[in-house]
């Protein structure tokens, strides 16, 4: 498996208090990996100990494999807990300041600019900006110099609902469009899991897992339900044909305790056999249980 | 270091707070020499021109843009995106002194420009051969004051912090020495002579090259390289 970030026994210490302790922390190149914990719980000491605002106490850290750091960190955008913005300086103009640092052209600048929707600021001081607005600017900072991979920390809090959109959907089309790996702290769990590949659960400094997003499906989905017109005899339908096993029917619906990786497969023949299907869904009930579990309340 | 320094510039150029001090500098000066009696015996440009350098408070004004532009990059988050991109904290924290250096020093030369065109058309036109050793003392001494809140500022990060100490520093200096003075008193030895004040007092006074001056001249080399160099060491030593 490549590895664009690993950690090995990665440890910080502050005084008496172990804000890190033995991270062993493993990041797929093109992955979104989600880092959840509690508020202190060593999130951004992790972050900031992979990108050398912080020395480590003990342990190392690889990027790219290599562990000649400060080289393979120019391929890195990171946006920690401020976004790095001049407020005195327009979006361009705070864009045109670091690009100096990456020999970026004003024409990719712009492209950036566009790719977060600020391209229509104009003369608007970055001052006067919306929190989200601020957050879309430091990751389009961020992502000057071309780079491979982006530490995020927080990247939506303090947003409103549109303002949590519009950064979602940077982050996935960076992913997408230009195969950036991501690795974003929060403790909004509903917003991160729109978006992960792979999570990281830490707690008290401790990398308690690592997890992909299909395995924590797999373990949190309790059943699917199937809303269709008539479900008893849709139900004797897919028995027959070996879809189904373990389910019930109730309240106008069937639900699936078993085959439950496949729904495509229930819904296909079920439109092949005329049923009209009006719901189709994946119970998670279980999901923000697991991470509260691990994470603490 | 080259890209730092541009980086660096680009922002001086955008800093306000440069161009507001440089005008009350500017300012201050204009009104006081409004209000001085060009007919006062001995009132010519060059006798005006250095007294209004020695009473003009320009270091005390220039402790703020230099620490406003050395705190913005901390406390805005500028620091850590740079760094967070295998920027070395002791290039950064170069760039960041020569370009303070180079706009401390075309602030201060502004000001005496201006300063010494208003007070040739006020007073009498007056030159001698000390007007050239002088305006480079005074540049010494503020290159002094230059490492001193260039240094106050880093240590520190933050402005509010660094220009009250930048204010207070030097004067709770010369407070303390003259207390030594007064507790240790040694015969042919003053512990003022260590005073960021006296030191610049000194050097704005010249008129012969004297032991004072030699003494002066060393300490307001000296004390830049040694506080420069322990901010660097502090800087680098520092976490984000």
């Amino acid at each position: 498996m490549e590895y664009v970030i690993e950690t090995k026994n990665l440890s910080k210490k502050f005084k008496t208090k172990l804000a890190a302790n033995n991270v062993n922390m493993h990041i797929e190149k093109g992955s979104i990996y989600g880092f959840i914990g509690k508020n202190g719980a060593g999130k951004t000491t992790v972050m900031k100990l992979i990108l050398g605002l912080l020395r480590p106490s003990a342990g190392e850290v690889t990027i790219n494999g290599s562990d000649e750091l400060n080289k393979e960190r120019a391929k890195i955008g990171s946006l920690i807990e401020d976004p790095g913005i001049y407020k005195n300086c327009t979006a361009f103009e705070n864009m045109k300041r670091y690009a100096i640092l990456f020999n970026t052209s004003d024409e990719e600048i712009r492209e950036l600019l566009k790719l977060v929707e600020l391209d229509k600021t104009g003369k608007k001081v970055a001052g006067q900006f919306s929190l989200g607005m601020k957050q879309r600017l430091g990751i389009a900072i961020s992502m000057l110099g071309h780079p491979e991979i982006l530490i995020l920390d927080e990247p939506i809090n303090g947003l409103d609902p549109a303002g949590i959109k519009q950064v979602r959907d940077t982050i996935i089309k960076l992913n997408k469009e230009k195969g950036i790996t991501f690795l974003i702290s929060s403790h909004l769990l509903d917003e991160l899991a729109k978006i992960t590949t792979h999570y990281g659960i830490i707690r008290d400094g401790v990398l308690l897992e690592e997890i992909s997003a299909k395995e924590l499906m797999d373990r949190c989905t309790t059943n699917v339900k199937v809303v269709v017109d008539n479900p008893t005899e849709a139900s004797k339908m897919l028995l027959r044909n070996n879809l189904i096993n373990k389910h019930e029917v109730k309240d106008k619906a069937i639900y699936l305790y078993d085959c439950m990786d496949h729904p495509e497969v229930i819904i296909e023949a079920l439109v092949k056999a005329n049923y009209k299907v009006y719901e189709v869904s994946k119970n998670e009930s279980a999901f923000e249980n697991y991470f509260i579990e691990r994470i603490g309340r | 270091m080259g890209k730092l320094l541009r980086f660096e510039f680009a922002k001086l150029i955008k800093a306000k707070s440069f161009y507001i001090c440089l005008g009350v500098c500017c300012a201050m000066f204009i009104l006081f020499g409004l209000v001085a009696d060009s007919d006062t015996p001995g009132a010519t440009s060059l006798n005006f021109f250095k007294s209004f350098t020695e009473f003009s408070m320009i270091t005390t004004i220039i402790a703020i843009p230099v620490s406003l532009f050395v705190c913005e990059d901390a406390q805005c988050g500028a620091e850590k995106t740079v760094l967070g991109r295998g920027v070395s904290r002791t290039k950064f924290f170069f760039a960041k002194y020569i370009s303070s250096l180079v706009a401390f020093m075309t602030f201060v030369l502004a000001t005496m420009g201006i300063c010494y065109v208003f007070s040739v058309i006020k007073f009498e036109y007056a030159m001698d051969d000390t007007f050239v050793p002088f305006i480079l003392l005074v540049l010494v001494g503020l290159f002094m004051f230059h490492g001193l809140f260039f240094s106050i500022a880093t240590i520190s990060g933050k402005n509010g912090i660094s220009i009250a100490v930048a204010f207070l520093l030097p004067s709770v200096l010369q407070l303390l020495m003259m207390l030594l003075d007064y507790v240790l008193p040694l015969e042919g030895f003053s512990f003022d002579v260590f005073s960021f004040n006296d030191i610049l007092s000194k050097l704005v006074r010249y008129t012969t090259w004297n032991k004072d001056i030699t003494w002066a001249f060393v300490l307001s080399l000296a004390y830049p390289c040694t506080l420069v160099g322990v901010a660097h060491e502090v800087y680098v030593r520092k976490e984000n």
